[in-house]
């Protein structure tokens, strides 16, 4: 089963089937653009450059997917939240609705015109121009509840949660209508799977009847959507999960991004026989602050835990440090390179890239 | 009833999430002569407490340590006046923010939240703080503790200039960093003195293991 391409490699993970070797997408968003020495700001509205220096990023590191888009903030925004951009990302600097009666102005976006909507789009097609299928394209997107909590600030939606349920959830119908509208046109501009990120649902913040209260069905409708369109849905969530797995694999979804906070072997003894997971070296810890040694261990480490049996993506527990040196990813992606599957799914290392790091 | 029973009672109802609950509560312990500032400390903070010790074995979450906080405002601003010129025994005084670049307040604004019903003075300089005004607050007010707290990872090299003015401008302050984007490992990293933790509760303990007050 040698010469996979990465398309077809991530595919085999998610489908728990066998592919040649572990894969690895390491979440790499404004890191990627320092490979052509750009910082998200200059990239932010001109789709040729963005595609370029991401597609230069994952042929440079070899990653098995190229992720388009830079945040959670596009659909918030063009329901009308300001955004200020900083060098690195954009954020939401001023929510839009003010009082509870401003969802009466939401109005559901026009992705073929609004905010940086079509931008993310072209970016997609033009990434495709250039790599085709070889590599898995993925933009990332926010979830509904992650959308809510731009339009009317975390603290005021998290008490209306209690105070009105059903208010809240008048509101999450719109910001679910916003993530079908742009899902339909991220599908239509090539993405091969879409990330979710719903990190305002994670167990730090919602309970787990929050979760499935507020959180589950919504997203259930969109991941739903895009597999009815043969489109993966990613549902990613940074910080502690481990209430939520069970829920978080039976929406739809078919694989979970999950952040460092969690013990991956717990999460594949649970879940990992109905879903791919994908996870989740630490970002800073490692990633940023280790050797590529540590990285590499680190990451032989996490294959052991989860991707004996198929059904696994090696990557950082969220995006990447703008500042991560290159070694500590060149040293993820050779974790994954020296993991061959086995017919019975078992994992052999070929070899040991780096010597184990002394501590 | 006694005056710990009316105390019990704002506590309970602040733990039962009840607003309408927590002023009724209020105003009979103050009805009854309980002491205003017995009532903040062992009524309405203690009961806010009480919801954060939830949060921490995840009997409760986010969402209900807000409305908790909602109730705590609401009976805080029926004994309001008659606190007048009473001032209230701080443990410690805390200066907080985020870096700057990093917006997201949530987190600090619940650390900022717990160490006030801990017993802290806590001066809340807000979101997207520059590294020197940090600084220049601990020293005004003579702070025991800053306290940072990071979601977004690129902004790290803010918190790291915090640490460096401090070390170099001689600060009696402890730097407790946390929040996602943080870790033990960061801490020493940028030279901060504790990490605290991903939730408040852990930072009004780790705050109060620093200070030798628990």
């Amino acid at each position: 089963m040698s010469g996979m391409n990465s398309l077809e490699r991530v595919v085999a993970a998610i489908k728990l089937e066998k592919p040649d070797r572990v894969p690895v997408t390491p979440l790499s968003i404004s890191r990627s653009l320092r490979v052509l020495g750009y910082n998200t700001a200059e990239c932010l509205y001109d789709p040729e450059k963005m595609a370029k220096a991401k597609v230069a990023a994952s042929t440079k590191f070899d990653d098995d997917s190229c992720v388009a888009g830079t945040d959670l903030f596009v659909e918030s925004e063009c329901m009308g939240s300001k955004v200020t951009v900083y060098e690195h990302t954009p954020v939401v600097t001023d929510y839009f609705m003010k009082e509870k009666s401003d969802i009466n102005k939401l109005r559901v976006p026009d992705p073929k015109t609004d905010g940086r909507m079509p931008f993310v789009c072209k970016e997609i097609e033009w990434i495709k121009k250039m790599i085709g299928d070889t590599r898995v394209v993925v933009p990332v997107t926010g979830g509904p509840v992650t959308q809510a909590s731009q339009l009317f600030g975390p603290e005021q939606l998290l008490i209306e949660m209690v105070l009105d349920p059903e208010w809240v959830h008048k509101l999450l119908r719109v910001c679910t209508d916003a993530s079908l509208a742009y899902w339909d046109a991220l599908i239509k501009a090539g993405a091969h799977a879409i990330v979710l990120l719903e990190p305002f649902s994670c167990n730090t913040i919602l309970s787990p009847q929050q979760y499935a209260e507020f959180t589950a069905p919504y997203c259930k409708e969109i991941f739903d959507f895009s597999w009815s369109k043969g489109v993966v849905g990613v549902n990613h969530i940074c910080a502690d999960t481990s209430l939520i797995w069970d829920q978080m694999s039976s929406i739809g979804a078919l694989c979970l991004q999950l952040d460092h906070v969690v013990d991956l072997s717990e999460t594949k003894k649970q879940v990992g026989k109905r879903i791919c997971i994908s996870g989740n070296v630490h970002p800073i810890d490692y990633m940023l602050y280790g050797t590529p040694e540590s990285v590499y261990w680190k990451c032989r480490e996490t294959i052991e835990k989860a991707a004996p049996g198929s059904g696994f993506i090696l990557g950082s527990g969220c995006d990447l440090n703008p500042n991560t040196p290159e070694e500590n990813i060149f040293a993820m992606i050779q974790a994954g390179k020296d993991a061959t599957y086995n017919d019975d799914l078992s994992i052999t290392f070929v070899k040991d890239s780096f010597p184990k790091p002394v501590n | 009833m006694d005056e710990n029973a009316y105390l019990n009672k704002i506590r309970e109802a602040i733990l039962s999430l009840s607003i309408p609950g927590t002023e009724a509560a209020t105003k009979e312990a103050l009805a009854a002569g309980v002491d205003p500032l017995e009532i903040v400390k062992h009524g309405l903070a203690a009961g806010l407490t009480d919801v954060g010790d939830k949060w921490l074995k995840k009997e409760m979450f986010i969402s209900h340590v807000l409305v908790a906080a909602k109730a705590l405002k609401a009976g805080q601003d029926i004994v309001e006046e008659k606190l007048a010129g009473k001032e209230r025994d701080y443990v410690a005084t805390l200066v907080i923010g985020t870096p700057k670049g990093d917006l997201h307040d949530i987190g600090k604004n619940l650390v900022s939240m717990m160490m006030r019903a801990g017993g802290f003075k806590v001066y809340d300089l807000g979101v997207d703080v520059e590294p020197q005004a940090f600084i220049d607050k601990a020293k005004a007010v003579n702070a025991d503790i800053i306290g940072m707290s990071l979601i977004m990872s690129i902004c790290l090299n803010k918190m790291e200039e915090v640490c460096e003015l401090a070390r170099t401008e001689g600060l009696k302050a402890k730097i407790i960093i946390g929040g996602p984007a943080t870790s033990s490992k960061v801490a020493s990293q940028i030279g901060a003195d504790a990490y605290g933790g991903f939730d408040a509760p852990t930072g009004v303990k780790t705050a109060k293991q620093m200070l030798g007050l628990s």
